[in-house]
């Protein structure tokens, strides 16, 4: 198998405080992989161990075949990052950020062009950073990551800053490079954009992975294999899916009293809560 | 090392310098300081103004700038995104100084036209020129990378300025105890007597061990700069 990542029995204390512990996981190439937690949980840490910005106590981890801590200039010329610490230069324009990262990554002349209409900003290229929004600032940061077209994009709550119009645009962007070949490894606590983006997921919990899948297989192992029932009288009734289940729906049914049946398919919310004992925010 | 990142490097330095006024009003600070010392003495005196002008100008232009630029790319997070890119220490360092040498030129140049001291040992001079700058650029990229932000940066600087900038004047207060003793193997207070020994004719012997000790400073500055920035692409 092809792995873009591979992370093995990765640990990583800071002073008294276990950040890590033993996480175990791996991202086929070409995959988008979301990696879900609270804010503490270790998602940012997983990130700065990946991009070889932080060194593990313990544990293996490598990117594209090799060590994370021991990448060198063309290794990194291979990723994309969006952290929290990413910056750009606030007294240059848009235009002469990307451009700068353009030649930097030896990207094509035209690419810094075709990423700032993908992420909607063709228009304000030539305002100064020091003059954007926080949302428009974190589409820069975008483009930025995505200048090279990167084998490996690490996205860390990439879309926090964006409103829903934005971040719709974003997933798009995102679908497309990834349909192009990059593998895109995606910190995130909105559970809605992890479902729809991710091929799989992992739970992150006080440093430990407590549950990884795909999002549509957690959902139907978390299933509870009830129907609920919205009736005209205002009332709702639970029923388990089975024969009998079906002899009270089919009843309701008959009787012209039903106005709504909801499955009962666990959101990833739900199912992180029930797998952590705790919400993701 | 590639010419192209680092030639990318420059002009994204021109960029975001042309805009910083703090930097640009650093540059004609030594121009005030010369018009000042080009009123005062004559013969030997007037070329010890004439080097302490330069070193005050190496000091707070080169030293300073370097200092503060360094500092705004770790504040604004900007240094580890170029050392998470694929440009190597070296690149980074060399685009990073290249526009403070050229600033430190121009800064230079307006207080030695101010100045209008007659130029001897050239040679001697832009050995001396080179290995000050330096020296004192990687005694800047030190400071700005072991500060946590610019108001620190400002900060831990003053001393260095002051030690730097006025070390040869200190040296003379100081001349008879363990100060003096201390100072005198100073980077600058070496600038400063080599300077003055080749504008004044001496022969090359009277000033060899000093330009040995600066060549030294330089090379550990240089070094220690090199293995600093290399370890900040590490965030622990």
């Amino acid at each position: 198998m092809d792995y873009a990542l591979q992370v093995k029995d990765l640990s990583k204390v800071f002073g008294q405080q276990q950040a890590l512990q033993q996480v175990t996981f791996h991202v086929k190439r070409g995959e988008i992989f979301g990696f879900l937690g609270p804010s503490g949980s270790g998602k940012t840490t997983t990130v700065k161990i990946l991009t070889g910005q932080l060194l593990p106590t313990a544990g293996d981890v490598t990117i594209l075949g090799k060590n994370a801590s021991k990448m060198n200039g063309s290794d990194l010329g291979r990723i994309g990052i969006l952290t929290d610490n990413s910056g750009l230069y606030e007294r240059m324009t848009i235009n002469d950020n990307l451009k700068f990262y353009a030649k930097l990554y030896n990207a094509p002349a035209g690419r810094v062009e075709e990423v700032l209409q993908l992420v909607g900003l063709a228009e304000e290229k030539k305002k100064p950073v020091k003059k954007l929004s926080k949302g428009m600032k974190q589409r820069v940061l975008l483009a930025r990551a995505v200048l090279h077209k990167p084998d490996v994009l690490f996205l860390d709550e990439p879309t926090s800053a964006l409103d829903p119009g934005n971040v719709q645009k974003m997933h798009d962007l995102l679908r497309d490079l990834n349909r192009e070949g990059t593998t895109i490894f995606l910190t995130t606590h909105n559970m809605e954009e992890a479902a729809q983006l991710c091929d799989r997921v992992a739970f992150l919990h006080e440093g430990q992975i407590r549950e990884m899948d795909e999002p549509k297989l957690l959902q139907r192992k978390y299933a509870k294999n009830t129907i609920h029932l919205e009736l005209k009288d205002g009332s709702n009734e639970t029923i388990i899916n089975d024969a009998g289940g079906a002899e009270r729906l089919y009843q309701y049914m008959q009787a012209e009293e039903v106005l709504a049946v909801h499955s009962d398919q666990p959101t990833l919310g739900d199912i992180f809560i029930e797998v952590t004992g705790r919400e993701l925010a | 090392m590639n010419a192209a990142r680092i030639s990318a490097i420059i002009v994204k330095e021109y960029h975001d310098l042309k805009a910083n006024v703090q930097v640009l009003m650093m540059v004609i600070l030594p121009a005030f300081l010369a018009v000042l010392y080009s009123r005062m003495g004559s013969g030997d005196e007037r070329i010890y103004s004439f080097v302490f002008v330069s070193l005050f100008s190496l000091v707070f232009v080169t030293m300073y700038v370097q200092s503060m630029l360094i500092s705004e790319e770790k504040e604004k997070n900007t240094l580890q995104s170029l050392l998470m890119s694929p440009a190597h220490t070296t690149e980074i360092l060399v685009g990073k100084s290249f526009m403070n040498v050229v600033i430190t030129l121009v800064s230079l140049l307006i207080t030695w036209m101010i100045m209008d001291v007659k130029l001897t040992n050239i040679g001697v001079l832009l050995v001396v020129l080179i290995l000050s700058i330096v020296i004192f650029l990687s005694i800047g990229t030190i400071v700005g990378l072991i500060s946590k932000n610019l108001i620190q940066t400002g900060v831990y600087i003053m001393p260095f300025m002051f030690l730097f900038g006025f070390a040869p004047m200190i040296q003379v207060y100081f001349s008879d105890g363990i100060i003096g003793e201390i100072i005198r193997y100073s980077p600058s207070v070496f600038t400063m007597d080599i300077a003055v020994s080749a504008l004044e004719g001496q022969d090359f012997s009277s000033y060899q061990a000093d330009l040995l000790w600066l060549t030294g400073w330089t090379i550990i500055g240089v070094l220690a700069a090199y293995v600093l920035l290399k370890k900040k692409s590490l965030s622990n």
